[in-house]
């Protein structure tokens, strides 16, 4: 539905930056291609280039090279030099900081989109439009009301309203989310995924905040410095993290350093620093590669009732913190410190000598990038 | 930004259509050279033709102007009274404002609010009718000062005279306080005053905070208002005429008009132009100093963007002394104004006394109303002033976003070009229109003066417009773009609104200054283009002192009455602004 093919962003070098500098591009070769109706996610740190990625999907920037396509209509291209206007791509739109015109009303501002943008909706349905949009965020009785006496959640809403007001087939949202307290963002995850989706328009969604990404998205394209790192559910991106940077970008993780000693059918044996372990055989897994073992400190099983099975080691608890919902406990097995979560309930102390499982299922090779 | 957008339908046939964006800022990058660039090339051409010619009727180039410029030898004296007269204004006008806004900024006085207002206010009041007020405060004869001073120490002839470069300075360098006061309180309002309580939690005393912390921090401000005004008042042009020319003390800007308006000779253009080459680049040399010290004063920016309130010294016994002080200098500021009213209601001028309150009258006022030449003068100044302002800001805002918003070359360059006039003496740039239009049907005309100030105040337009537009969240704009609006709908809907307060002050300002000006008008007069201020002048010169002073009492009290409503309603529509949007701001700052 959505189209981006092979886009290149480099910005021209603002002053007082040397010329001589090689400029980082901020978009690198990034192909993607979202279905319609799906929640699309742009995932990454700041400076990864998601914001540029949007704005460029908004036609509010131009990527120096590459190819958009909406719906089977090119609004941008370098080869032939295409760029259609933002006002023409038909989009609809929430800031990070919401934009609502301080010198309008709710109404107005919801209006806007009806009465000055791509025309063709009769003055008489305007009211109509205006108040079902309004309906839906949960702010009829607020139509009137003068958009500066709004509470944040309030903005967001009259945000939401005014990009759906028209039914865009495309709606992006820049971290939405991240102007609220932490209480109304929680709640208003589930709300905002239901709301799009009961639109049906297809949806890009930048962040952050892999929590957002991760229950809110249909898939996530997790981008580093311009780079597409990842694409794909978050299911995928959490369990089968193809990177260490995905692995510590995408919840927590323990990233081991060893080398690939064996290679069975779908399993692999790597010797670590202080034993060996069997875990899921990466792609093109070669012996004698270098990799890093990862696994979440979540995923590992302290004093395992099984004692026969495989990836099995004694530790010292060298640390522990209680954060409430759990135990942050540091294992140091050898020379490694393993990080692991167990329940709160459960009674651990420093010094204490404890197996620590990694099962196999919950472990990944990562290629070393060191 | 090269935005253009192709509906191919093959791959061979395209139709371009080029952004309205792009088209405006060409359209306005062809304006702002037709208006500022155009008359500098002809002002340059013309010093290098043969003396006494114009440059329509030669193609000869020509250093000799230059020769007989260099060689005169009252050049130097020229410069040397420039310099002094620009100097010593600066240094009186900036003592008292830093005085006052001190006062005002850091002290618990009385009466702030009325203080600010009468500061803002005096932008009404056209130097040449406190020229005016002065000249008959203070000439030698029968200036109200002299007699009085004869009466009560009987003594004999001119105890005090205007006509002298001293008075010249002291009377300009009361008149620019407000100015300078405006941007010394910016300054001091902007300043943390957290540095001032570090400096007393770490022991100093109130003066030593006040030496040590205090003023090193505002130095760079203040040398960069200084410079500002420095520059202004090497410019200036209506003192020096109406005092300067009488006590025979000439500056460049007062001698470039003689030059063109000789009356023994017919006027000699080229060398006028040369004289103005030179009083440009002197101009310019200034501009060049006044960035470098204002970006020194960058690097000493006190001004942190978070809100606070500045804490407040207590006056004690000091407040009544120091609410007299102030008050004094008001009295100062509208003693001309006052004797002019007086003036204005007598048959013929004389020292006010209980006698003359006999022959009050109002045949004055009847005179300017019953004279289609003034009738015409007062149509003439309001088509000017309303004129002027508009344009000036409809399109200073509109080169304001395209220099601010766009990162491309055009932006750039109407920035450049749109900031020079500041650069360019009212005098020499009205000789460059009068010279590249002197033989255009819009010579003679009031649009010739419309022009001349559009030329003249862009610069002052665009600045502030920036300013404000900075402070603007580029996401409000964006999201009208999103949601369909084309560019023009952009500014009208979003831009505007957003921006009124600013814009209705930026008006007031280019509408004072464009009915106080007296150059473009003087230099560009005919018969059928004369507005207040040059009516003012005429009728000065005539003499008809009463008449003239009914004419400046109608234009100051014409101006209060714009300026005065206009300036409470902009306040408070920023105020309340504020206050509503207290929530949305701080949301919006954080973002980006």
């Amino acid at each position: 539905m959505l189209v981006l093919e092979r886009l290149n962003k480099t910005y021209p070098p603002t002053e007082g930056q040397s010329r001589g500098v090689a400029l980082e591009p901020a978009l690198t070769d990034l192909s993607i291609d979202i279905g319609q109706g799906e929640f699309f996610t742009l995932l990454g740190p700041s400076g990864c280039g998601k914001t540029t990625t949007l704005q460029s999907i908004a036609g509010l920037e131009h990527p120096t090279t590459g190819r958009i396509t909406m719906d089977g209509r090119k609004v941008f291209c370098s080869d032939t030099q295409t760029v259609v206007p933002s006002n023409k791509r038909k989009l609809g739109m929430v800031f990070q900081s919401y934009a609502i015109w301080p010198h309008m009303t709710v109404f107005e501002n919801v209006a806007f989109p009806l009465v000055h943008g791509r025309g063709g909706c009769p003055r008489n349905e305007v009211r109509q439009k205006v108040m079902s949009a309004l309906d839906r965020v949960g702010l009829r009785d607020f139509a009137d009301r003068p958009a500066p006496y709004l509470s944040g959640g309030q903005q967001q809403r009259v945000a939401l309203a005014r990009a759906l007001v028209d039914e865009p087939s495309i709606m992006l949202l820049d971290e939405p989310l991240s102007n609220l307290d932490a209480k109304l963002r929680d709640s208003m995850r589930v709300e905002l995924r239901e709301l799009v989706k009961s639109v049906g328009a297809t949806t890009i969604y930048v962040t952050h905040d892999q929590t957002e990404a991760l229950s809110m998205s249909d898939r996530i394209a997790l981008l580093n410095k311009g780079r597409l790192e990842q694409l794909g559910t978050p299911d995928e991106i959490y369990n089968n993290p193809r990177t260490a940077f995905v692995a510590q970008f995408v919840g927590r993780s323990n990233i081991l350093p060893g080398q690939i000693i064996d290679v069975s059918g779908d399993r692999c044996t790597i010797q670590l620093g202080f034993g060996v372990v069997t875990c899921p055989a990466p792609k093109l897994a070669a012996r004698g590669e270098r990799v890093g073992l990862m696994v979440r400190p979540h995923g590992i099983v302290v004093n395992s009732a099984k004692s026969d099975a495989p990836n099995v080691f004694t530790g010292a608890i060298s640390h522990i913190s209680f954060t409430g919902e759990f135990l942050d406990i540091q294992v140091a097995v050898g020379s490694e410190v393993l990080r692991v979560f167990v329940s709160s309930y459960a009674s651990h102390r420093v010094g204490e000598q404890v197996t620590v499982q990694l099962p196999v299922d919950r472990c990944v090779a990562l290629p070393d990038q060191g | 930004m090269t935005i253009t957008n192709t509906h191919s339908n093959s791959s061979f046939q395209r139709i371009r259509s080029i952004p309205t964006v792009t088209i405006v800022s060409i359209l306005l990058l062809a304006l702002l050279l037709v208006l500022v660039v155009a008359p500098l090339i002809l002002l340059f051409r013309t010093s290098l033709a043969p003396p006494g010619e114009l440059p329509f009727d030669t193609d000869i180039y020509t250093l000799e102007n230059y020769r007989n410029a260099l060689t005169n030898d009252r050049l130097p004296k020229l410069i040397f009274n420039t310099l002094k007269y620009a100097g010593g204004t600066v240094i009186i006008g900036v003592s008292v404002a830093f005085g006052i806004a001190w006062l005002v900024e850091r002290t618990d006085l009385p009466f702030k609010a009325t203080i600010r207002t009468m500061m803002f206010s005096w932008m009404a009041v056209p130097p040449i009718v406190m020229a005016f007020g002065w000249i008959l405060l203070g000439n030698p004869g029968n200036g109200i000062f002299n007699v009085l001073l004869r009466w009560m120490f009987d003594l004999k002839g001119a105890v005090i005279s205007v006509y002298s470069l001293q008075a010249m300075i002291f009377i300009t360098g009361l008149a620019i306080v407000p100015t300078a006061f405006t941007m010394i309180a910016g300054l001091m309002r902007n300043m943390d005053p957290q540095l001032e309580s570090a400096g007393s939690v770490h022991g100093a005393g109130g003066f030593s905070v006040f030496r040590t912390v205090t003023l090193p921090l505002l130095v760079p401000g203040l040398l960069s208002v200084g410079i500002l005004l420095f520059m202004a008042m090497v410019q200036a042009f209506d003192l020096p005429l109406v005092i300067g020319l009488t006590a025979k003390v000439p500056v460049l800007s007062t001698q470039i008009f003689l030059l063109a308006n000789s009356d023994i000779s017919r006027p000699d253009y080229s060398l006028t132009a040369t004289f103005g080459t030179f009083f440009l680049l002197l101009a310019a040399i200034l501009v060049l100093v006044y960035f470098r010290t204002v970006r020194l004063s960058e690097r000493f920016r006190v001004v942190s963007g978070k809100a606070f309130r500045p804490t407040k010294r207590a006056l004690g016994s000091w407040r009544l002394p120091a609410t007299c002080l102030v008050a004094l200098y008001f009295l100062i500021m509208m003693l001309p104004f006052l004797v002019l009213v007086w003036t204005s209601f007598l048959p013929f001028y004389s020292v006010p006394s209980i006698e003359a309150l006999g022959r009050l009258t109002f045949d004055n006022y009847a005179d300017v109303f019953g004279q289609s030449f003034i009738i015409r003068a007062l149509v003439n100044t309001i088509i000017l002033v309303l004129m002027s302002a508009t344009i000036v800001m409809v399109l200073s805002v509109m080169i304001a976003w395209i220099s601010v918003r766009s990162k491309g070359r055009l932006g750039k360059a109407l920035e450049v070009i749109s900031f020079m006039p500041i650069a360019i003496p009212p005098v020499v740039l009205a000789i460059a229109i009068l010279l590249i239009y002197l033989r255009t049907p819009l010579y003679g005309t009031i649009w010739i003066i419309v022009l001349a100030h559009v030329t003249a105040y862009i610069a002052f337009g665009t600045r502030t417009m920036n300013a404000a537009l900075i402070q603007i969240h580029s996401e409000l704009e964006n999201a009208s773009f999103v949601c369909g609006a084309g560019w023009f709908t952009m500014l009208r809907r979003i831009v505007f609104p957003l921006l009124l307060p600013h814009i209705l002050n930026g008006w007031l300002w280019v509408a004072g200054h464009s009915a106080r000006d007296i150059t473009f008008p003087l230099f560009l007069i005919t018969t059928s283009n004369v507005v207040a201020a040059s009516q003012l002048y005429i009728l000065w010169g005539t003499p008809e002192i009463p008449t003239a002073s009914a004419l400046a009492v109608i234009l100051v009290g014409g101006l209060l009455s714009i300026v005065i409503p206009v300036q409470l309603f902009a306040s408070r529509l920023e105020s309340g602004r504020h206050r509503k949007s207290h929530a949305a701001v701080t949301k919006l700052a954080p973002a980006e």
